[in-house]
């Protein structure tokens, strides 16, 4: 009963989805975003090797596990003094997160290999070519993938220690408008796009400390990307034509490591409860550097800041089995702001976030289970004084995102349990 | 199961609704009609060198007004021109507006510079009587003098006054004549102006203050009117002053050595390389010196005579294209004193000082809003239109804003500002 209500009311949210909006959330795994994002202490399915290396080993399938989802983000702005409220266009983006996991005997808990394709950070402000922050920013769009091969293995039932490479591509565009009209009336831009690849690990440890509680902990590393052949594109007035040279650029692009920590509690074993708080080391993020192969008197270098405060993400979610085949999950999170007042960008405008999650799983025995998922976020407002502001653009923004994910399982082997039932380790 | 519903049905109404609502406006106590602006030409819209049709539906106090208008402001006239090339009378002739464009100078070399367009892009029937179609609220007239307030004569010696087809002889009369509740003024650069560009008279800064005298006390007649009055800026600071570099006289060995053989009566020495123009000076052993980095050069200066003809090395400079160190002193001296009776004015007669002169001063440091940087610099600056004197339509809009902060502050209003990138850039070809 309660999943075809769900179903149905994914069905009706489906209708709202013009209207939707916001900013980024982990999304590597339905089931876990379903559950507030949490999953770091709960070895729900193969997408541990992401959410946890180290709770891989204790997943007793062989599984591909397939995620699929739509993140649509609305935004606006309202200018400082001048009451114009200006609004994102369609940001729509679709996160996708492919596991498989292997091990000889599926059932066995020694060690498990597993690959994980996985898109981890995401962002895309798509302001319009007449808004107020135009020469600031007009629309950035960033993509990266990481593939993550992960070994996993399991030390008496009771601890799993993991450990994944991760080879990561980044795409980046980025254009803004230039103060600069045209005698057509239209103004002048600037897009580069650059692209390159960058390394890193994840790393995570479970620990199963009674039949009821688990801990885990992970470590994802930052991962830096140089790209030495971008490019830069300007459509100017024909007298600045050589003033801006459509040329190479480099560029660095960086994402944050993240230290996260999770507890996974079962007050009955159809139950489960869990709490994850992540640290997010945006602080050491370098300002974005984009070095144009030719200057000339009308273009020097740019450097787009990156001045953040660590980021701290509190996720609280929960699982319920209804019966045998269906799952009902839920859960909610808070994502503390992570940008200084001053360092305010279109790009992402920052601000204390709030999410409420919703979903389920259906199976077909062991072999098979459909994961659905659904978000809503809501951004607190945020306010930035032109006076403070890097760029100089002062105003307040708002954002607001829902999620959608679809999850396909197949499995060989014997589905995880909720509670590990099986000789429960007495402290 | 029915509390599903609810949680979609508010999810629904979240996800419908606009994010952000407008914030409050207010007009306060500001009382918003008849709205009438009075002052010169970057009052008038006159800029790029002509009163054109861009500039005056950008110019400060239209923007003014648009605002006033989400207030409960009431509708704003002026004489506005038809979409042409622009008008500028010189010598009995008619020429149309600066523009930008890719040149080729005498010496070959391609430049962006201001281009006056054709002259005689409009007639001067078109430039005919539009005095019915007021009465106007914008009542600036370019050019216009403190002088000219009462001068029973400027229909016949000031066109752009002639064209407003008023019924009253003169301009002060016809201000009065529209019973402003809200006005402001902005008079005094033009009297400056005059006198450092075209050798026009010196206006004493009390013969300034004694001119604005009636109008004012007529204005404050009724006591509920709301005034504010503008601070003259710096005029030495304008890029017209400031565009043409004092040691812009480019020489091989060669030309060097024969400008100093030129020159060796009176010791000027040349060299390869950049040199101080050579100017006029009267009180100069052989009425010939070479320009001192302080002393600036006008944008009036044909440039080609300058590239190609040996104007500034051979052939001196004209004094009157140079506000020597005197000069300069001079019209500081005049600028800080109309000043300090702007601010007197304004205490005797009850109106607020918006004070341009120290905005205009933080240009020169260069002033960043919504990522556009504005300057003191002709073209790249943003802030002032190609004749180097008034405002761009940019420029004209964060003058509007200036206004618009003493109206808020002083009057409990809460009147938007205008949003620069509403307002047209510059237009590069």
């Amino acid at each position: 009963m309660a999943l075809r209500s769900l179903v149905f009311a994914l069905l009706l949210m489906l209708v709202s989805m013009a209207f939707a909006g916001g900013f980024q959330m982990p999304l590597q795994g339905v089931k876990q975003t379903a559950m507030g994002g949490t999953g770091l202490a709960n070895p729900l399915d193969a997408s541990s090797i992401f959410f946890n290396p180290g709770a891989l080993s204790f997943t007793k399938t062989n599984s591909l596990n397939l995620n699929a989802l739509i993140y649509l983000p609305k935004g606006q702005f309202r200018e400082q003094g001048t009451n114009q409220i200006y609004s994102l266009g369609s940001g729509t983006q679709f996160p996708f997160a492919a596991y498989w996991s292997w091990n000889t005997n599926p059932t066995q808990q020694k060690w498990k290999l597993g690959v994980g394709v996985y898109t981890p950070y995401a962002n895309r402000a798509n302001w319009d070519s007449t808004w107020a922050g135009r020469y600031v920013l007009n629309s950035t769009k960033l993509n990266t993938i990481n593939i993550q091969p992960t070994l996993s293995y399991n030390i008496g039932n009771r601890v799993g220690v993991g450990a994944g490479f991760v080879y990561s591509r980044a795409m980046y565009d980025y254009s803004r408008v230039l103060p600069i009209t045209l005698n057509t009336n239209n103004e002048a831009q600037m897009s580069l796009s650059t692209k390159a690849g960058g390394y890193g690990f994840n790393a995570g440890v479970l620990v199963h400390i009674t039949s009821r509680l688990d801990i885990g902990a992970s470590y994802k590393s930052a991962i830096k990307y140089n790209s030495t052949n971008g490019s830069a594109e300007f459509n100017v007035p024909d007298a600045l034509v050589d003033s801006f040279p459509n040329a190479d650029v480099s560029a660095t692009l960086q994402t944050p490591w993240s230290a996260d920590v999770g507890i996974t509690y079962w007050p009955e074993p159809k139950l489960a409860v869990s709490f994850d708080v992540s640290y997010v080391g945006w602080r050491a993020l370098d300002d974005m550097d984009i070095d144009f192969a030719r200057n000339t008197t009308l273009l020097s270098d740019m450097s787009l800041p990156n001045k953040f405060n660590n980021g701290l993400t509190f996720r609280l979610g929960g699982s319920y089995d209804i019966d045998s085949a269906f799952t009902i999950r839920f859960g909610t999170n808070l994502d503390l702001n992570t940008v200084p007042n001053g360092s305010v960008s279109p790009q992402l405008p920052g601000g204390d976030r709030f999410g409420i999650t919703l979903g389920g799983t259906m199976r077909s025995g062991d072999k098979f289970e459909l994961d659905v998922c659904f978000t809503y976020q809501e951004t607190v407002r945020r306010t930035e004084l032109q006076a403070e502001n890097y760029a100089s653009l002062g105003g307040t923004y708002k954002g607001r995102a829902l999620t959608i994910g679809l999850a396909l399982n197949f499995n060989v082997g014997k589905r995880q349990k909720p509670v590990p039932t099986e000789n429960p380790v007495t402290p | 199961m029915r509390y599903w519903y609810v949680i979609i049905a508010l999810l629904l109404a979240g996800c419908g609704k606009d994010l952000l609502e407008p914030e409050q406006t207010d007009r306060g106590l500001l009382p918003l009609s008849p709205f009438v602006a009075i002052g010169g030409s970057e009052t008038a819209g006159f800029a790029d060198g002509a009163l054109h049709l861009q500039a005056q539906q950008f110019s400060y106090p239209a923007l003014i007004a648009r605002q006033l208008q989400t207030v409960g402001g009431a509708s704003f006239a002026q004489p506005l021109t038809v979409d042409s090339g622009g008008y500028w009378f010189s010598n009995g002739l008619l020429y149309s507006k600066l523009h930008l464009e890719n040149a080729t100078g005498c010496n070959g070399t391609k430049d962006l510079m201001p281009v006056r367009g054709i002259s005689g892009a409009g007639t001067l029937e078109s430039f005919s009587s539009v005095g019915q179609a007021g009465p106007y609220g914008n009542l600036a007239i370019p050019f216009v003098k403190t002088g000219d307030l009462n001068a029973p004569d400027i229909a016949n010696t000031n066109s752009y006054f002639r064209r407003l087809g008023s019924s009253a002889s003169t301009l002060q009369q016809t201000i009065i004549n529209r019973s402003p509740r809200l006005f402001t003024i902005w008079l005094g650069m033009e009297d400056i102006l005059d006198n450092a560009i075209n050798q026009g008279p010196e206006v004493a800064p009390i013969q300034f203050f004694n001119n604005l005298v009636p109008l004012l006390d007529s204005l404050v007649e009724d006591t509920t009117a709301a005034g504010f009055i503008a601070t003259i800026p710096d005029v030495t600071a304008f890029p017209f002053f400031n565009t043409i570099p004092y040691n812009g006289l480019m020489l091989d060995q060669a030309q060097a050595n024969a400008l100093n053989q030129l020159y060796s009566g009176i010791g000027l020495s040349f060299q390869a390389g950049s040199n101080a123009y050579v100017i006029e000076d009267n009180n100069a052993p052989g009425g010939k010196r070479l320009i001192k980095p302080t002393e600036k050069l006008m944008l009036s200066l044909p440039s080609d005579s300058l590239k190609c003809y040996g104007l500034g090395a051979s052939e001196p400079i004209s004094a009157r294209y140079v506000l020597d160190e005197t000069e300069l002193t001079f019209v500081r001296y005049q600028v800080s004193n109309y000043n300090i009776f702007i601010r007197d004015l304004a205490t005797g007669k009850g109106l607020y000082v918006v004070d341009l002169n120290s905005f205009y001063a933080s240009l020169e440091a260069g002033l960043r809003i919504n990522g556009i940087e504005f300057n003191n610099q002709l073209i790249y600056g943003a802030f002032f239109s190609l004749d180097g004197i008034n405002p761009s339509q940019r420029g004209a809009a964060l003058i509007a804003n200036e206004f618009i902060t003493v109206m808020n502050e002083q009057y409990r209003a809460a009147i938007p500002y205008v949003s620069i990138g509403t307002v047209p850039g510059i237009k590069f070809p």
